[in-house]
């Protein structure tokens, strides 16, 4: 009985020709997406992972980075492998049990090399980029490199963007936080300091010239370590998450990644890295 | 999802017009930038990002044309997009350089990159050459042959070949010439390296350019794509062989001299400075704006044998999350950073916003 009722509906639905032409489109929708999805979750938990297989079988986590951006990763004057991902690379490397090897890669090519598997992982300053993520799987991220606002603690008291209204901030010119300071002017009545270096943006600070500059996070950092006088304003402006990238599939490695951060967060090892490297 | 729209019969349609002709106003005729307009879907876009082009006072723009997109299977082409981004850019006034290359799949063995042509497919290439410029004939002056083959990348990862490289650009040039006579084919513009011999990756590019010569590459091309990126170095660095920077130009130009070829033009089709914070190859934001306007004027005032200088890159399609946006003019959300606000001071005359004067 209910069989038939439903057929009833049915026959009842596709009787009009604009319906019919609906329904198989809905039809064709859904049989795409189970396709798809079905197909990646199976290659997901159907497969091994043959990249956390072959780290713990040769004893080696393969590394690739762009060693050209300090305080990230860079090459010191004896050609070793220096910099924040550099001992997050490290300190990943001693909790699995493995030796670390890296792999400087140029950045355009970092993707490829993980692809190809010509390393294991990429932790290179690497921005989240959701066009990739058909192509690796990302980790949580590990720092947050956005533009910030940093003030005096003894200034005027800004606690979010909203309170920049009647204010003068520094900015470097024609840096990232130039460009968002000119948004910022098109809402609020901000009047804007332009210098060229980013030490007399900071002057600018420092002597109370302005009420807040504008950079992004790690230098922020840097300024925070050299001067106590000063304070973050959170949250960012803007976010440019750094992430890991494991290759597809790679959901045992993807897993013990997390793992790691989520712990180095709780405990305060990434805060410390980042005391220690910037 | 297109299935479904069509279903629906709600397939969204943006009424996009060419408009009425525009012209550049500039006080600097060599101003040129590469777009990026080759994964630009949707044509307000490609129109926006061409006004500004417009708007800032460049009269010249390089444009990728990959082979693969336009001839799908060999011999039917599908010019839609192409046209629509050269008539857009014909309405604001810009002259089009089209660079052209990436092999279709169906001109590649299976596992190779879109940068492998092997020499079989080499009259494929010329053959696509031949449409392309008979398509556009009128519209479309320079074309470019391949893109830095100097590098192994753009060989599929084979080793750079000076001699298949002039192969094709001969065959090339011969197909151009045949649809269009009037058509300026340039050489590639070869990546400026400093490899060492037998390095897997790359051929320096002056040596590069001496072996083509030496093959008879003179004879196949009416002008010399350039790529001149400053790197860390001011635009009046002086040239040295041992030293990338933005005068390495001038001593691509001296090989052309040394093979009685310093009467034809170069063009350069990439180049220019990076304002990441942090990589080791970039400059401050502010240098970045001197040196920028700085090489235009140069190129203007001391390089009469530059007839453009294309900067690379006005605008990505989306960001790229690396170092790659900090050779951006404008973001891919059309918000024009700072240097393109100055360049458009620059190119019509105006005192500056924020740039102390550099060059007055």
């Amino acid at each position: 009985m209910l069989m038939e009722n439903l057929l009833n509906i049915w026959r009842a639905f596709f009787a009009k020709k604009s319906s019919r032409r609906l329904g198989l489109g809905l039809l064709l929708l859904v049989g795409v997406l189970l396709y798809v999805g079905g197909k990646r979750l199976w290659k997901e938990l159907g497969g091994v992972d043959r990249t956390w297989e072959r780290i713990q079988r040769t004893g080696v986590l393969r590394v690739g980075m762009d060693a050209s951006y300090p305080p990230f990763e860079w090459l010191d004057k004896s050609g070793r492998f220096r910099g924040f991902d550099v001992e997050l690379a490290r300190a990943l490397a001693e909790r699995w049990g493995v030796e670390v090897q890296f792999i400087n890669i140029h950045f355009d090519g970092l993707y490829d090399a993980l692809k190809t598997a010509k390393c294991d992982l990429i932790i290179s300053a690497l921005p989240y980029d959701r066009t990739m993520t058909k192509d690796v799987l990302y980790s949580q991220s590990y720092f947050n490199a956005g533009q910030v606002l940093l003030v005096r603690v003894d200034g005027p008291n800004i606690r979010t963007p909203e309170d920049l209204d009647g204010q003068v901030v520094g900015v470097e010119l024609g840096a990232e936080a130039h460009q968002l300071a000119r948004l910022l002017q098109r809402e609020k009545d901000l009047q804007i300091l332009v210098r060229r270096e980013p030490e007399d943006v900071l002057a600018l600070l420092l002597q109370a010239k302005v009420a807040a500059i504008i950079c992004d996070r790690v230098t922020a950092c840097e300024y925070l370590q050299q001067h106590r006088e000063l304070r973050l304003v959170e949250p960012p402006l803007t976010d440019a998450p750094y992430v890991i990238a494991v290759p597809l599939g790679s959901f045992v490695l993807l897993e013990q990644v997390n793992l790691a951060l989520s712990e180095w967060r709780a405990n305060g090892f990434l805060a410390t890295l980042q005391r220690r490297c910037f | 999802m297109l299935l479904f729209l069509w279903s629906l019969n709600v397939l969204p349609q943006r009424l996009v017009l060419v408009g009425p002709p525009r012209t550049v106003e500039t006080r600097n005729p060599k101003i040129g930038v590469h777009t990026r307009l080759t994964d630009e879907v949707e044509e307000w876009k490609v129109k926006r990002t061409l006004e500004m082009v417009r708007e800032m006072g460049s009269p010249w723009i390089v444009e990728y044309f990959p082979w693969g997109y336009y001839e799908p299977s060999k011999g039917h082409y599908d010019w839609r997009h192409a046209d629509m981004v050269v008539d857009h850019a014909l309405a604001q006034g810009l002259t089009v350089i089209a660079r052209i290359d990436f092999v279709p799949k169906w001109a590649r063995p299976p596992k190779t990159t879109f940068r492998y042509l092997a020499r079989e497919h080499f009259d494929d290439y010329a053959e696509f050459i031949y449409a392309f410029v008979d398509h556009f004939r009128g519209r479309v002056h320079y074309i470019i042959i391949w893109n830095e083959p100097n590098l192994s990348f753009e060989w599929g990862y084979r080793p750079p070949d000076p001699a298949a490289y002039t192969e094709l650009l001969c065959k090339a040039y011969r197909k151009a010439k045949e649809a269009d006579p009037k058509i300026q084919v340039l050489a590639a513009g070869l990546a400026p390296t400093l490899a060492p011999p037998g390095s897997e990756w790359g051929m320096d590019d002056l040596e590069f350019l001496r072996q083509m010569y030496a093959r008879g590459a003179g004879a196949c091309f009416d002008g010399m794509a350039i790529h001149a990126y400053g790197l860390t170095f001011p635009p009046d660095d002086p040239p040295d062989p041992r030293q990338i920077n933005f005068a390495r130009a001038e001593l691509i130009h001296q090989v052309m001299e040394e093979n009685s070829d310093g009467a034809k033009f170069c063009y350069i089709t990439e180049g220019g400075w990076n304002d990441h914070p942090r990589w080791t190859k970039a400059v401050r934001p502010y240098q970045r704006i001197q040196y920028t306007i700085r090489a235009y004027e140069k190129a203007l005032q001391e390089w009469e044998w530059c007839k453009a200088v294309c900067m690379w890159v006005f605008r990505y399609p989306w960001p790229q999350k690396s170092y790659q946006d900090y050779y951006a003019f404008v973001t891919p959300e059309f918000i024009p950073k700072p240097i393109y606000v100055e360049v458009k001071h620059y190119a019509h005359g105006e005192p500056f916003e924020y740039l102390e004067s550099v060059l007055r």
